[in-house]
């Protein structure tokens, strides 16, 4: 398919609304998509989330060192692409007008198309605070939840929450001039709704074949309450000891995504009842201003609209046996891991010891006894280091040979 | 009736023209019909240009331009608009400009210096000198310990051509503790760390140890296994400091006061935005050039002087048992010392706080972008 209109779909969130499954899928499929003339431009898995970094200045645990530069990079290839081109991160919710005016004007004279996708706050709410959990934070779920509903927003949770889940701003930061056919709010779809719907959503929006892309098994990655309770005690005890590379690889991928996500029948997280009240009058009042911009709706608004409050599990106050299960569990795995890592070190002891014998027997022959004395012998004679010399130039070797 | 955005728009051309009055007076007379309404410039931009205009003290016209057009680094409140008549239904509330928060502010202020500081004079010219003059007569000294006072007395000495050979002395400069943990900080944060100053705390109470810097103990007991003399150097003060050393190394010598926290903080709130927009080695050249030919400058503007740092209270317990130990390891380490080892117990020093204030970071943040933009050549 080859396109004789420059497009460019800037999906621009919200996080946790199924924004890394699609960026898996065009990750994955970014060659067969540059066939059909899509251009998803990364070299690596998370390059959009490098240039968002970039554009927005935004400090991520020592990430954004690698991002020097990233978004002129991604805009360059994007404009000079002749067709469709798909910018995807969540966290380009967070931009400013300044942000979003240089992100615009970075792309040239495409036709934009902007990118939302969207799930009720009910489950967003809890969403956000396991994923703060995963990255380090030790707020309490309580106070997670005072934050978001201090109307001046005065806490940094809240402001990054607000900054990226509420729909009507970052639309209307991110959609001035750019005309309300082209502004795509994606529903997810309500939990028990067809594992691949929410795929064949976006795949409409960016004009693609859902079957022909479609996606792997997909794996949630949510964790039960005990276990969040757990985690983020533990995030206490590491936050001033372990490196951010030593976290993400043992912690949120080992123990979280890798393990702690796969238990099943502890209580899932959700919203006290008095919490999911405040909760579903904010998603009301967000639709019906939704209806009133007249956007394209993928999906259906009133998916935004949440259901009925369910059992509530406290993870300040939950049954600590349970909490206690998980940490033995996390406990359990960590030891398996650091034999693990003990094993592989043993065997790369083996290896440098075999290595050192090999050059203790090359360093015993008669030969290289007598290249050492020579090479000694330049160091005061010189004649000798002149000789050297004209042999390593002769030989084209560094210093290092003799 | 007014608008928002008619008012907005009268206030940054009031801004533009160099002026400083507040919101809440330009608009104390001023019907308020409607709500606020979300665009630009945000309240931050337009109050970070006011107080820079005050502290230019003359109308910067692109200055402004450039604060008003700069995008805001990190997480905070994002566009918020100014306070008027009824709040907009969605983003960030209406903010009193004049409220808003240091940290909210140095969002805004920060990138500007990002945007000026590579503009200013090119970097060799701050490359430390040597003496043209080499004194191979005189006793060759090596300096240690307390990380920003050996650093310039080091520097000192070579201006003055002392030699630092094999065959030298080695003078150890000991400070008290909460002293020489500012001084690593303000060091590192010079060679790009963005860690803050609890966190410096933080990692030592974690590990049960301080960096190498801030054990003047150790390092003397290492140097005095060289064979060579070892002088431990001691005091509160640094005047006192440099006067002891004087007597050590037969010359005299001057040592800069502990560093500004302050200047400590902007340094390493910059670490982390110039690596992302110049890369880290270009970064490092560039804090330099902050701290060297900017700062100083700058400092005239300042309306008070910054609290010195105390050390965190989660951290006194460390920090007395282990200063304590670093005193009678001193004391009967088998090397010369000079002053008293008991200096090296942290004080309590009149006004001093263990976090930084933010509201002097950000003074010495719009006081250095006013200053960088007239180095590099904003105004004469």
């Amino acid at each position: 398919m080859t396109e004789s209109v420059r497009r460019i779909y800037l999906h621009v969130g919200a996080p946790k609304t199924g924004t890394s499954f699609v960026q898996d899928i065009l990750f994955n499929h970014r060659a067969e998509l540059r066939e059909q003339g899509i251009l998803y431009a990364a070299d690596r898995h998370d390059a959009h989330f490098l240039a968002a970094l970039d554009l927005m200045d935004l400090p991520w645990g020592g990430l954004e060192q690698e991002a020097t530069g990233a978004w002129d990079r991604l805009a360059a290839e994007v404009r000079a692409w002749p067709g469709t081109a798909i910018i995807s991160h969540e966290i380009l919710g967070f931009a400013s007008r300044v942000h979003v005016e240089r992100a615009l004007a970075s792309l040239g004279d495409a036709e934009v198309h902007v990118v939302l996708s969207a799930r009720d706050l009910v489950r967003q709410i809890p969403a956000e605070w396991q994923e703060n959990v995963k990255h380090r934070r030790t707020l309490r779920y309580g106070a997670f939840l005072d934050e978001l509903r201090d109307e001046k927003r005065s806490g940094d949770v809240a402001r990054w929450f607000w900054g990226v889940q509420e729909v009507p701003d970052v639309l209307e930061r991110w959609t001035a001039g750019i005309p309300s056919e082209h502004v795509h709010v994606v529903t997810v779809p309500p939990p028990g709704s067809a594992p691949n719907l929410l795929w064949e959503r976006f795949a409409g929006v960016f004009g693609l074949d859902p079957v022909k892309f479609a996606p792997g098994d997909r794996v949630n990655t949510s964790l039960g309450v005990p276990e969040s309770a757990m985690v983020r005690r533990l995030n206490t005890r590491l936050n001033d000891v372990l490196p951010n590379h030593h976290y993400r690889g043992l912690v949120r991928e080992l123990l979280v995504h890798q393990n702690l996500s796969a238990r099943s029948g502890s209580p899932r997280l959700a919203l006290s009842p008095e919490a999911h009240a405040w909760a579903a009058g904010l998603g009301r009042s967000w639709v019906t201003e939704l209806v009133q911009r007249g956007y394209d709706v993928v999906g259906d608004l009133d998916e935004l609209l949440p259901s009925d409050p369910g059992p509530f599990t406290d993870p300040d106050a939950c049954d600590e046996a349970a909490v206690a299960d998980a940490a033995i569990e996390a406990l359990a795995l960590m030891t398996r891991e650091a034999a693990r890592l003990r094993d592989v070190e043993s065997e790369l002891r083996e290896v440098v010891a075999d290595r050192d014998r090999e050059i203790q027997r090359l360093r015993s022959t008669g030969v290289h006894r007598a290249k050492e004395r020579f090479v000694q012998k330049a160091e005061t004679s010189t004649l000798a280091r002149g000789s050297l010399a004209v042999y390593r130039r002769l030989r084209g070797r560094n210093s290092r040979s003799t | 009736m007014t608008t928002y955005s008619q008012a907005i728009s009268s206030w940054a051309e009031h801004l533009r023209a160099g002026g400083t009055t507040p919101w809440s007076a330009w608009t104390s007379d001023t019907e308020q019909p409607g709500a606020a309404e979300p665009g630009n410039p945000s309240a931050t931009h337009l109050e970070v240009a006011r107080r820079i205009n005050r502290i230019a003290g003359r109308p910067q016209v692109a200055l402004v331009d450039l604060v008003l057009a700069v995008a805001p680094t990190g997480r905070g409140l994002v566009d918020p608009p100014l306070a008027w008549g009824e709040p907009s239904r969605f983003g960030s509330p209406p903010v009193h400009p004049d409220a808003l928060s240091s940290e909210e502010l140095l969002r805004v202020a920060l990138p500007v210096l990002v945007r000026l500081l590579p503009l200013v004079v090119p970097a060799e010219k701050y490359a430390t000198r040597a003496s043209r003059f080499s004194s191979p007569w005189r006793r060759s000294v090596r300096v240690h310990g307390s990380p920003y006072a050996a650093a310039a007395l080091i520097e000192q000495l070579r201006e003055q051509g002392v030699p630092t050979s094999s065959r030298c002395t080695h003078v150890v400069l000991a400070r008290p503790l909460d002293v020489m943990m500012a001084e690593h900080w303000h060091m590192s944060s010079l060679r790009g760390s963005p860690a803050r100053w609890w966190r410096v705390w933080r990692q030592a109470v974690a590990t049960g140890s301080l960096p190498r810097g801030a054990r003047p103990d150790r390092l003397a007991s290492r140097l005095l296994d060289s064979g060579r003399p070892v002088h431990v150097v001691v005091a509160d003060d640094h005047d006192r400091l440099a006067e002891l050393v004087s007597g050590v190394v037969g010359r005299p010598v001057s040592l800069p006061p502990t560093p500004d926290p302050a200047e400590t903080d902007l340094v390493r709130r910059l670490n982390r935005l110039l690596t992302l927009r110049t890369g880290p080695d270009r970064a490092r050249t560039l804090v330099q050039v902050l701290a060297q030919q900017v700062v100083p400058g700058a400092r005239v503007s300042l309306t008070a002087p910054s609290a010195p740092l105390a050390v965190p209270p989660w951290a006194r317990a460390l920090a007395a048992e282990r200063s304590r130990e670093m005193a009678d390891g001193i004391r009967g380490g088998g090397y010369a010392v000079h002053g008293d080892p008991d200096d090296l117990v942290p004080t309590d020093r009149p006004g001093a706080s263990s976090t930084v204030d933010r509201d002097r970071t950000l003074e010495l943040a719009l006081a250095a972008g006013v200053r960088a933009w007239q180095l590099q050549g904003g105004t004469p």
